[in-house]
């Protein structure tokens, strides 16, 4: 076993296996040997921590992405598998900071699956949308000024479909 | 506090965007200035190969040119060209297109190939745009001229030349405005782009004779090289001459944007350096050169302990061996130098050179 502490304090006691989805904690432990003890998470909440837990206990078992894997792969591969397992889906079916929190965390604890589950559920809720509807969803506020749209619109319009 | 969205890094922003179509990718670039700010880092982002190899060059801005109004596609041999987007659907495979983008003083067509048998597709067409968008936002940021960029049944292969009846060609256009004949005929004369260019340096025609450049033909030569020929007429007869050819290595910038005489030499400034050759005489309608050297703009901005800059191998105005370059500052032929900036440059928001007319005099340029 292995714990995890957060940046508020929590512990979390957690299977070797399942801590070892995080490349970085992987390598930690791989640094400092059986007798790994604690291991700070300083950048991560506990209820974030904690969903990030509940992903790779679920994984655990999954064969870890080699180191790598993803170089050559080109977008047109990768656009390929945009399906997320249903499992994955329901388990990111959260408020949007947390959603945010996971794909933080995952990119810095280096669990890719994760991240590119998180970024695959990011570009769903952007697929489709117009540039509002894009602001709505992510509380995004139009810096724009109306010159400047105006450009935008006039260099783009003719990519946009006739 | 901002979205969300705007604050992730790079690295994550990226993987969300290789999820995206293109389509999408270019509506959420629309929605904010960060979010445009970050798309263009993507980009522009070294590591992603696939979408650009670097290759610096000059310019202060661009338009895009409008799809139907300038007529930028093509399907070589199809002579009923041009033709519009819908045309493009049914190509027949390995058929070639170009897109033109239009610059100040060039433009600047790249190259598409169909390689796959289907038939293209809209998201083939999406794609072909936001390499297209790519390509421009690159190329403002970076200078960037070339980018190889492949997906699907697309090879869009790189800026600045059109195949056109097996040969390439590089033609060039008066600065401003983009000329309302080219919304006629796309097809223009190569005379009519060399003539405007080439009037500008009139008054300096020297012992050689009334030479003025015509036009330059670029061509491969292999795999790895290209051959650029270089016209040019009698002023005033109207004789046409060859005058020199270059073999060169395309990737390194060599399609050549201006040419100029002073003291016997011929100086060409190609897209990221410049070249100079000594004319020892003449043999039938062709010009004998000597003494080729080339030198690499950015060794001199190097050595002159400047910026490397995009602007680098522009070339504004040329006047008794003083090259005004992209960036205001000034090459001179004989020394070999490069001075400081002048200090009226313009620029505009964006910190792009503003484009002014120049005049010599005193030894110095000078705006108005």
């Amino acid at each position: 076993m292995v714990t995890l502490v957060s940046s508020d304090g929590v512990s979390f006691n957690v299977d070797q296996k399942v801590a070892s989805r995080s490349a970085l904690i992987k390598n930690m432990m791989e640094d400092i040997g059986e007798d790994a003890g604690e291991i700070p998470v300083p950048n991560v909440s506990s209820n974030v921590l904690k969903k990030v837990i509940e992903y790779c206990t679920y994984h655990k078992d999954d064969p870890l992405p080699q180191s790598g894997e993803d170089e050559g792969t080109s977008a047109a591969d990768k656009k390929k598998s945009t399906v997320i397992d249903d499992w994955d889906y329901n388990f990111l079916q959260v408020d949007q900071e947390m959603l945010f929190e996971i794909i933080l965390t995952a990119n810095y604890l280096d669990i890719k699956p994760l991240l590119d589950v998180g970024c695959k559920t990011v570009a769903n809720m952007i697929k489709g949308k117009t540039p509002e509807e894009i602001r709505r969803t992510f509380n995004i506020a139009n810096d724009f000024t109306p010159e400047e749209e105006a450009q935008i619109r006039r260099e783009n319009e003719w990519a946009e479909d006739r | 506090m901002g979205s969300l969205l705007e604050q992730l890094p790079p690295e994550v922003y990226a993987s969300v965007l290789d999820n995206l179509s293109p389509r999408d990718v270019l509506r959420l670039r629309k929605s904010s200035r960060a979010i445009l700010d970050m798309s263009e880092d993507y980009a522009t982002a070294a590591t992603r190969v696939v979408r650009c190899s670097i290759e610096p060059t000059h310019a202060a801005c661009c338009t895009l040119a409008k799809l139907d109004k300038y007529r930028e596609w093509d399907i070589l041999d199809a002579r009923k060209a041009p033709i519009n987007s819908e045309d493009l659907l049914h190509a027949e495979k390995a058929s070639v297109a170009y897109l033109a983008l239009i610059i100040p003083g060039l433009l600047m067509p790249f190259v598409v190939r169909r390689e796959s048998r289907r038939q293209l597709d809209r998201t083939d067409l999406q794609t072909l745009r936001i390499a297209y968008i790519q390509y421009r936002d690159v190329w403002k940021a970076t200078g960037q001229r070339y980018i190889e960029y492949q997906e699907g049944g697309l090879s869009i292969l790189k800026g600045s030349t059109v195949r056109q009846d097996e040969t390439f060609k590089t033609v060039k256009i008066p600065p401003h405005p983009v000329p309302r004949m080219l919304e006629m005929n796309p097809h223009i004369p190569d005379y009519y782009h060399a003539q405007t260019v080439a009037l500008r340096f009139n008054s300096e025609l020297n012992s050689l004779g009334d030479l003025i450049l015509l036009h330059s033909k670029t061509e491969h030569n292999t795999d790895e090289n290209m051959l650029s020929h270089l016209f040019w007429q009698e002023h005033n007869s109207g004789k046409m001459f060859s005058m020199l050819t270059i073999v060169h290595v395309p990737e390194l910038g060599s399609i050549i944007r201006e040419a100029y005489f002073w003291n016997n030499k011929v100086f060409l400034f190609c897209e990221n350096y410049f070249m100079e050759a000594e004319i020892v005489g003449a043999k039938g309608a062709r010009l004998v050169v000597d003494k080729l050297a080339g030198t690499y703009h950015t060794d001199i901005a190097a050595s002159q302990d400047h910026a490397v800059s995009p602007a680098d191998t522009q070339v504004r105005y040329i006047s008794e061996g003083k090259v005004l370059l992209g960036d205001y500052r000034v090459l001179d032929l004989d020394r070999q130098t490069v001075s400081h900036r002048e200090p009226w440059v313009p620029r505009d928001k964006q910190g792009f050179y503003v484009d002014l007319p120049v005049r010599y005099g005193n030894e110095r340029f000078a705006a108005g």
